[in-house]
């Protein structure tokens, strides 16, 4: 196998940065979250719900008032958008626990008893589901706010063997669709990304933060030299985010709006042909 | 780009809209997030639910904004429970401790997460919370059966 600058370490140390991440973000220790005076990734730390647009007069004075109700969670998301503009998915791929947690644990299920999603369109459904998130409530059509959210359910989930207010939520309607949700496209997910691909509204703007970084040159982005892929496909297969694609001519390409880069596409390949760093091939 | 591909795009932009304002309305007759601000008159407007008969989990957003730092919560029909503070406290200076029915430490405007689970069995259901002091009611909400306007917020 040849070199492509991807060391077996620099996978072990990601999987090691979510683990110390669930440690820091998630009940029974949440130690960051506690800044804000909360005890999970709710209330002042959500990172989604200031997103929506509100209905009716002054929307901007009401996003206003959203901003600040959740302005741990606003900072969080606006931090985490510049930061990938300048130094890629450090959050989504590397640190956010509430994606990271299913994917780890999910390599411990066999591929046989999971649920491929791969066939699936990742990037336009995303931003089809995040638009609805956003603008629901504008067009009066409800809200999806704090349903099948996995920054509420997985916080619960770890915390309800330590505390009876999570534990009932679990127990309620919400709490075993919100569990559904973290299994069916987390841990039984092909990956264990689905949500963050699929459902996950700041995945879809740091997937847009991440495009543009990589388009104009700020960050690093995996480069494939399409001169060396001999189409074997085992990229393909071993991406997470289903954002290796072959394309007409049989070569492999990444999508930049779903890419992690999470680096496993580079070590499997045995040409040595994907590359993580700036510039064009 | 051809045309087929952007075809196969918008198709999948569809069905992402579709799931999304499907989620939209999905509400559990079961469970309910409800803002509770303790501010103004004891007597306040009820918290509307559309189901009593069964177990029944309000997961709560308390505002506290009458600055009282010591609350006792009384409760008829259900449970109450609050997940403060965590089994390991950053700075135990800054935190709330609820122990029992009895909140300690709470500041003014501060947002407290708590969960009330109704039993399905009472005739009646309230939450009042009281001063430590000298038991005096801040604020009592009957919890009712009726349509909420509520809009969700933290």
């Amino acid at each position: 196998m040849k070199y492509t600058g991807i060391s077996k370490a620099a996978l072990n140390r990601r999987n090691f940065i979510i683990l110390i991440s669930a440690l820091l973000f998630l009940p029974p220790l949440s130690l960051i979250p506690q800044f804000a005076l909360e005890p999970n990734m709710c209330g002042q730390v959500c990172p989604k719900l200031f997103l929506i647009i509100p209905q009716g007069q002054d929307i901007l004075g009401k996003m206003w008032v959203n901003i600040k109700s959740m302005w741990f969670g606003a900072s969080l998301v606006a931090v985490i958008i510049t930061v990938t503009l300048f130094f890629g998915r450090l959050w989504c791929g590397h640190i956010c626990p509430v994606g990271g947690l299913p994917e780890l644990i999910g390599r411990f299920i066999p591929e046989a008893l999971k649920i491929n999603f791969s066939w699936m369109n990742a990037p336009a459904f995303r931003y089809g589901y995040a638009g609805i998130f956003i603008f629901a409530s504008f067009f009066g059509i409800g809200s999806i706010a704090c349903k099948l959210c996995n920054f509420r359910v997985i916080p619960f989930l770890t915390g309800a063997p330590f505390e009876g207010a999570y534990a009932a939520y679990i127990g309620s309607s919400m709490g075993i669709a919100g569990l559904l949700t973290v299994l069916l496209t987390g841990v039984f997910a092909k990956g264990g990304r689905a949500y963050c691909n699929l459902l996950c509204p700041v995945g879809a703007l740091d997937g847009m933060s991440n495009y543009l970084g990589t388009k104009f040159g700020f960050s690093k982005k995996l480069i494939t030299d399409k001169t060396m892929c001999n189409g074997c496909g085992s990229c393909v297969s071993e991406c997470i985010m289903w954002a290796r694609k072959m394309d007409d001519h049989g070569k492999a390409e990444t999508n930049r709006l779903s890419c992690l880069t999470c680096l496993r596409c580079a070590k499997v390949c045995s040409e040595g042909a994907i590359r993580y760093e700036r510039g064009n091939v | 780009m051809n045309i087929r591909a952007v075809l196969y795009a918008l198709a999948f932009l569809a069905l992402g809209a579709a799931a999304g304002t499907a989620v939209t309305k999905f509400s559990p007759s079961d469970y309910y997030h409800r803002m509770l601000v303790l501010t103004g008159d004891a007597a306040a407007a009820p918290v509307y639910v559309k189901e009593l008969s069964g177990k029944t989990v309000l997961n709560l957003s308390i505002k506290n904004m009458q600055g009282e730092e010591n609350i006792v919560v009384d409760v008829t029909g259900g449970r109450f429970s609050c997940p403060l503070p965590p089994p390991v406290t950053l700075s135990p200076k800054s935190w709330t401790s609820f122990n029992r029915n009895c909140f300690k430490g709470l500041k003014k405007g501060a947002r407290i997460p708590a969960c009330l689970v109704l039993d399905g069995k009472a005739d009646s259901y309230e939450i009042t919370f009281k001063r430590l002091s000298d038991g005096s009611v801040i604020k009592r909400f009957p919890i009712v059966k009726g349509e909420s306007h509520e809009i969700h917020r933290h």
